[in-house]
């Protein structure tokens, strides 16, 4: 596994410490769910719902929140309503 | 003995016990003691009244502060209620505090936790597993008579097995997710924990339910008619003894004899997938908490770590604000998901998910109530296992199956070992069929 490429797409800063920890780990964990290759799974549906239902859908209509004000004071950086966030567009 | 009184005894027992057990990361003291003095006027009460319930610190409760056990969720307040701690808070309970967890719900010990291990009751140089140690750990303690955990691969089974109590880990879809802060949105679901089978049912009948904000809960219930436990079939499913504690295996068998006698047969189920569920579910597990821990980026929640620009803001904010465990698993998740590798790890894992729950749907053909111990060894002490996460991972390798196929089930308490740590065995029934496994743990009484 290339942690340094991995921990790049999680969008997650490693250490030099955590970075060689995790490596020598994952070589065992890994090896350990090769062992799911020794079952021949050719034919199987993969499960992606355990309950079997499908697009178990709410009608498209709006509903009103009522507490707007508190998700807005979660946020780090605020200026008036708005969440801050670093510049996106040069 | 009021109700405002029984709160204040059970604080009282709290400030005097809790700071060694470490079971509540948040007490709510004077808002307990309003809410009963409120209940007590109240003229018709709900039934729940007179129970004082704990949740975990992944579930919102407006007003109050979450963190899921993290530092990256530190001072976020809830902005609403999880529906199942409304549920509760419905039928009267009173809710006294947030209970201790492994960080996201990630862990089998609560050693994950950013702000401190909990520790057993029963004996506190032994952990009270987890990730729903805190809420284990405070019915145990008498702290509450009923707590609510959720329970992703074992969640709140293992930790009723390690502290000597009941959990269930409800059928998948019965009770509502709103609110409960999502590690693997395909395995997660609430439970309770209680020191009676009566306690663990209530509660459950309460939670459950068809909720319109999670379009994963079943809109229609089955509903299956009583069975006597003297007109069950008891199926013991085979497993590897290698690596269980001698004492459980002992206590397993106990409880085989007992129910024996008082079901109409036991039949043998081989489960030939068995063993490779817990290596599909570290796959399925990891990967959708990759997809779901994705949110914490700082911008809407919770601590921010300013970088050079926006990405490096999001790295160092999530490098900063998660722990070892956590990162573990994102590191896995994004592995397993990624360009070339999804073929082979996450469609293969989900593919021996299919094959699980077929061996779950042959064995319910004979049987009404599947047995097997609840983990392979009593609780473990703290410190053993927290540098070596494949062994931490193997304590998981009874309860992880009973989430891959959605299916319900019951950790039970049932002997000791020669330590005096608890033992726990499992019932497991068919989806929908919680009511078996009350009958047949009422069974081994």
């Amino acid at each position: 596994m290339d942690i340094e490429k991995v921990s790049k797409l999680a969008r997650l800063e490693l250490n030099e410490e955590e970075k060689q920890k995790f490596s020598k780990q994952f070589e065992n964990i890994m090896k350990w769910i090769d062992e799911l290759n020794e079952i021949n799974t050719d034919g199987i549906e993969p499960i992606f719902s355990i309950t079997g239902m499908e697009n178990n859908l709410r009608k498209d209509s709006e509903e009103f929140f009522g507490n707007r004000e508190r998700i807005i004071k979660n946020f780090p950086n605020r200026e008036y309503d708005f969440a801050k966030v670093k510049k996106v567009i040069e | 003995m009021n109700l405002a009184e029984k709160v204040k005894e059970h604080i009282n027992k709290i400030k005097e016990k809790d700071g060694e057990i470490k079971s509540f990361i948040e007490v709510w003291e004077e808002d307990s003691i309003k809410r009963a003095k409120e209940l007590e006027l109240k003229k018709e009460k709900g039934k729940l009244y007179g129970k004082i319930v704990a949740i975990k610190d992944n579930m919102l409760f407006e007003g109050k502060e979450i963190t899921a056990g993290s530092k990256i969720l530190k001072g976020h307040i809830s902005a609403y209620t999880a529906t199942a701690v409304k549920k509760m808070l419905d039928e009267d309970a009173i809710i006294i505090g947030r209970t201790n967890m492994d960080e996201f719900a990630m862990g089998s010990s609560n050693e994950n936790s950013a702000y401190f291990p909990t520790k057993n009751p029963i004996n506190t140089d032994y952990v009270p597993g987890g990730s729903s140690g805190g809420s284990a750990a405070a019915v145990a303690a008498d702290f509450a008579d009923i707590s609510l955990g959720s329970d992703t691969g074992g969640s709140i089974r293992q930790p009723a097995s390690f502290c000597g109590i009941y959990g269930l880990k409800p059928t998948y879809g019965t009770v509502s997710r709103y609110g409960l802060i999502a590690f693997a949105s395909s395995l997660d679901q609430i439970g309770p924990f209680a020191k009676t089978v009566e306690d663990l049912k209530s509660a459950y009948d309460t939670i459950k339910g068809f909720d319109p904000n999670d379009s994963t809960t079943y809109k229609e219930m089955k509903e299956p008619s009583d069975k006597k436990l003297s007109d069950m079939s008891l199926g013991i499913i085979e497993f590897d003894e290698k690596g269980c504690d001698e004492a459980v295996i002992e206590n397993f068998n106990k409880a085989i004899g007992e129910l024996s006698k008082k079901t109409k047969k036991t039949v043998k189920i081989k489960m030939p997938h068995l063993k490779y569920a817990i290596s599909s579910y570290y796959i399925v597990a990891s990967s959708e908490a990759s997809s779901n821990l994705a949110r914490f980026d700082g911008i809407r929640y919770g601590k921010y770590e300013e970088g050079k620009d926006l990405e490096s803001s999001y790295e160092k904010t999530r490098g900063k604000g998660f722990g070892t465990e956590v990162k573990r698993r994102i590191i896995l998740g994004t592995y397993a998901l990624s360009a070339g590798y999804y073929d082979e790890y996450y469609l293969k894992a989900q593919k021996i998910r299919a094959l699980v729950k077929k061996d779950f749907d042959e064995a319910f053909k004979t049987a009404d109530i599947l047995i097997i111990p609840t983990t392979p060894t009593t609780a473990f002490k703290i410190g053993e296992k927290s540098e070596n996460p494949l062994s931490m991972y193997l304590n998981d390798i009874f309860t992880v199956p009973v989430n891959l196929a959605g299916v319900c089930a019951l950790s039970a308490p049932y002997g000791k070992d020669r330590k005096g740590l608890p033992c726990g065995v499992q019932l497991i029934a068919d989806r929908f069929f919680e009511k078996y496994l009350f009958e047949s743990a009422k069974g081994l009484l």
